[in-house]
């Protein structure tokens, strides 16, 4: 993408609200993780400021989504079961969800949006754990945040985005294609820009930004292919949707890159199933 | 018929031969619908297997369970969301039919139960 695009994008994005007082968590787990004398014990009282987030959390180390055979009664056990940089990425995806929770569009139910998000982020931690790596909750916070750019886009572009609604009708091209057309960006980019000024790590920002061009994301196209599969199956499994109605081009490259074949498919499909409802009362019960 | 394990029997299914005990006498003769006390009668006596109908609950017939034009109804809307698949791409094809049965499964409510 130009660079002047770029600068216009950061523009827009610093028109939105500051993420600050929703960030207080993450931002402080953040600075935490980077000094070497904090305890497990500073941890444990960064997120008991917010009880409401403390509780979400434990309601989601009990769920589906971990799957743990006992029962974790308390935040300092979840933070070391998880792990600490493991829960400071559920951090980032709840703080997401709870800043975007007012955005309304006529063009996309907010439900079926954030259900989409949430069944992409699903699926890429899934298939960040057939490949093992070692922190798949943000392998998740990527899938859930891949769209975000589309909800800047409903605020701040409501005219372009009405066109590109309209162009879109009784086409296979994909969104993405025509939003480039008729704004010269697309919704990842947009979406990359947000979170880099946000200062989340870049692995996690090249993960949107390139989700649909993955091979494109450098060192960090394996995470950026976790997303475009994600991407791919929430549409397959017709999990909600972000606008998009059909199921985006798969990169051949991406398969071969990351080492998932189609015999990861199936099982993968019945884990997503598995904890869909679980996940999406977590995230959305409050909000929506 | 298919023959299932005791345990997998389950209220509703209808018996497709003659059930006997270990000494050859009858227990339940074919044609006997189900009941939860007979799943308990069964276990009793060591019944390990047995013949049943054809149920929604046998999912090695499940192409059989749904009619022709709702399988052709679900082909239709995930042609619809998928787009053309080319025939070499194998991936996609194979995500299509997994996307497929998993819709048949789930309208049938067995989806999970197979797996």
């Amino acid at each position: 993408m130009a660079p002047h695009h770029n600068n216009s994008l950061v523009h827009l994005v610093a028109e939105l609200p500051d993420l600050g007082a929703c960030a207080f968590v993450y931002n402080e787990l953040t600075r935490s993780l980077n000094d070497p004398s904090a305890s497990m014990e500073s941890f444990g009282k960064i997120i008991e400021k917010d009880p409401g987030l403390m509780a979400k959390l434990l309601r989601l180390a009990n769920s589906a989504f971990f799957g743990y055979p006992s029962s974790i009664k308390t935040l300092d056990e979840a933070l070391i079961i998880i792990g600490i940089q493991q829960v400071r990425d559920l951090v980032a995806s709840t703080t997401v969800v709870e800043y975007f929770k007012d955005v309304a569009s006529e063009w996309v139910n907010m439900r079926s949006f954030w259900e989409h998000s949430l069944a992409c982020g699903i699926a890429a931690r899934i298939l960040a754990g057939y490949r093992r790596n070692w922190n798949p909750e943000q392998s998740f916070a990527a899938g859930l945040m891949h769209d975000l750019g589309r909800l800047i886009l409903f605020m701040k572009k409501p005219t372009e985005i009405a066109e590109v609604f309209q162009m879109s009708k009784g086409r296979y091209e994909p969104m993405y294609l025509i939003e480039r057309q008729v704004l010269g960006y697309d919704h990842a980019e947009l979406g990359g820009v947000l979170l880099e000024c946000w200062n989340f790590p870049s692995s996690l920002v090249n993960a949107v930004r390139h989700h649909h061009d993955p091979m494109k994301a450098g060192q960090d196209s394996a995470d950026a292919g976790l997303v475009h599969l994600g991407d791919i199956l929430a549409h397959a499994m017709e999990f909600g949707s972000s606008g998009e109605k059909h199921v985006p081009p798969c990169e051949s490259q991406v398969r071969s890159k990351l080492g998932l074949g189609t015999e990861v498919l199936r099982s993968s499909m019945v884990e997503i199933d598995r904890q869909f409802d679980d996940v999406v009362e977590m995230f959305l019960h409050d909000n929506l | 018929m298919p023959k299932i394990d005791v345990v997998d029997v389950k209220e509703g299914m209808v018996i497709a031969a003659d059930v006997f005990n270990l000494n050859g006498q009858l227990l339940m003769p074919k044609g006997i619908t189900i009941a939860e006390k007979h799943v308990w009668l069964l276990k009793s006596w060591g019944v390990q297997q047995l013949e049943v109908e054809k149920t929604g609950q046998d999912d090695a017939n499940v192409s059989t369970q749904i009619t022709e034009e709702e399988a052709k109804l679900f082909e239709g809307q995930l042609r619809e969301i998928f787009g053309e698949i080319k025939e070499d791409e194998l991936w996609a094809k194979h995500l299509f039919d997994l996307c497929l049965e998993r819709k048949v499964l789930k309208a049938k409510g067995m989806y999970g139960a197979a797996s």
